[in-house]
């Protein structure tokens, strides 16, 4: 059987293989639920934006954990007794200080979630349509 | 004529990158010139920690003079300044700041450079982005002729830098999608150039037993090389390696040559070796199917040429330009944007070895044709007369 992407002179166009390959994915993507092309192309502009796969994954199983987290780690670049001391004191401040910024935190979280929800519902939607127009164009 | 090469660190114990590029050059322009190398007594590229004594040595047969280090880098130092000046409002004092705090900071160097501006012809500097380019063009004046090694990061952004391009008397690029970035941030008005690129010093693998029984790998392997850390694209790398394997199980290993700057995950199928020699290097290339680029930010990458040399396909991360238009010209390999795209061009290559000995053939051409060494050492005295 001919290579589906070797040239019979013994050539390959890169620029073809790669439009073979994504028409390959986008056929697979047809067949698919709806929410299972969501979350792929969630995941697909997450890795545009290129957030790792540690916020990455809690956020597509729709964890709340993956959202903003008030605790702020206490770090000091100094060594010995002195590192004991100052991450003692930032610790015993660490209350104070969260008694301001949590409000902040616990809203922006909010807006967080509600702009996932939205985006969610947005491009369900368009894949709905996607399909129906992609039917529509197939039908005798 | 007389040539001096200013570059950051130098030494056989440095194996890639800006520096690996300035030795290669530097010893292939010796063949038909006197050379010496300017450079720091730093080791360490994180910390520029000096791994080197101060004076004049000799490394492959040329004078190397090292100069000392006015301090460290301090990581905490500039990555506030790297969040002023790459995010907020900011003055030109800030950037130069940023550039001093980006060290490897050596006024004993610059200092050099502007004493034998009279002895050398032409001075090369490489790396745009560190304190000798900044502070040893304008030292070197006319004579300076910088091969910036740009890529698309933050830094490139800066107003300095685009000042900093106008200055030489020409610039070296390594690639078009290099020069056609260099414009952007000029405005067309950078100094005059040419897209020279580098040849390749391959080892000789003959030196080092075959990969597979040295290493002990036995199924078939995607080949990473490099430093391995997250700016590498690594961490996406292994997500996008451990969801092809859960998905599909391909019977195929990734195996990592470098030092690891990060956590490498636990995983039977992901293999790391450490640091490999030149030859090791050779014969773990010659026996994998593919050689894997995950890079999002590279300025030429010399293993994607060292790969297509040997005939070797790549698979490589076409979110950046210039990894995606070495792709293209070349025809040497497929390049992914995401996690699909990567797990079906990396089933393709797998699973088609017509497919893998056309793209290794077609990259070796390319390779033979665009980076000879007679074509590099011409360009770049093309550039000396300019």
């Amino acid at each position: 059987m001919a290579d589906p992407f070797v040239a019979p002179d013994g050539s390959v166009d890169v620029t073809k293989v790669m439009e073979a390959l994504r028409e390959r994915i986008r056929r697979r993507g047809a067949d698919l639920p709806v929410d299972q092309v969501v979350a792929r192309r969630l995941e697909a502009l997450a890795d545009e934006a290129e957030l790792g796969p540690d916020v990455l994954g809690p956020l597509l199983r729709g964890e709340r954990g993956w959202n903003l987290d008030p605790d702020y780690p206490l770090k000091t670049h100094r060594s010995g007794p002195a590192a004991w001391f100052v991450v003692g004191l930032k610790k015993l401040a660490r209350p104070f200080v969260r008694f301001y910024t949590d409000p902040i935190v616990a809203r922006q979280a909010q807006i967080n979630l509600y702009l996932l929800r939205v985006v969610e519902t947005l491009l369900e939607e368009t894949t709905r349509l996607q399909r129906a127009a992609a039917e529509r164009k197939d039908a005798p | 004529m007389r040539l001096a090469f200013v570059v950051q660190r130098y030494g056989l114990e440095v194996a890639g990158g800006a520096e690996l590029h300035c030795r290669w050059i530097a010893e292939r322009m010796a063949a038909r010139h006197h050379v010496e190398i300017f450079t720091t007594t730093a080791l360490d590229h994180t910390l520029w920690t000096a791994g080197y004594p101060a004076g004049t040595s000799t490394v492959g047969g040329l004078p190397v003079h090292r100069f000392g280090l006015a301090r460290a880098r301090d990581p905490r130092a500039l990555a506030a300044l790297s969040s002023r000046v790459f995010a907020q409002a900011h003055t030109r004092d800030d950037e130069e700041a940023w550039v001093r705090a980006n060290g490897p900071e050596s006024p004993e160097l610059v200092a050099a450079v502007a004493t034998a501006r009279e002895r050398f012809d032409a001075f090369f500097f490489f790396s745009y982005r560190y304190y000798h380019s900044y502070f040893g063009v304008p030292a070197a004046g006319r004579k300076a002729i910088l091969v910036p090694t740009a890529e698309e990061d933050d830094a490139i952004e800066l107003g300095v830098f685009a000042e900093l391009f106008r200055k030489p008397r020409a610039i070296a690029f390594n690639t078009v999608e290099e020069r056609a970035l260099i414009a952007r941030v000029t405005g067309g008005t950078a100094a005059p150039g040419d897209v020279v690129g580098c040849g390749l010093s391959l080892a000789d693998a003959g030196t080092a037993p075959p990969a597979r029984e040295r290493f002990g790998l036995r199924d078939p392997y995607l080949l990473y090389l490099g430093r391995i850390e997250p700016n590498k694209g690594c961490a996406t790398l292994f997500a996008y390696f451990r969801k092809w394997l859960e998905e599909q199980s391909p019977a195929v290993d990734l195996v990592l040559a470098g030092k690891a700057a990060m956590e490498i995950p636990e995983h039977r199928r992901i293999r790391a070796l450490g640091f490999v020699s030149e030859a090791e290097k050779v014969a773990l290339l010659s026996a994998c199917q593919a050689l894997v680029m995950p890079s999002p930010y590279e300025s030429l990458s010399l293993v994607l040429l060292e790969a297509w040399r040997m005939g070797v396909p790549v698979l490589a991360n076409g979110r950046c330009r210039v990894l995606r238009g070495q792709c293209e010209r070349s025809g040497g390999g497929l390049a992914y944007r995401g996690y699909e795209e990567f797990a079906a061009s990396a089933d393709a290559l797998l699973g088609d070895p017509g497919l893998r000995a056309a793209l290794g053939r077609q990259g070796r051409a390319y390779v033979e044709s665009e980076y000879s060494w007679e074509r590099v050492v011409g360009r770049l005295e093309g550039l000396i007369g300019a």
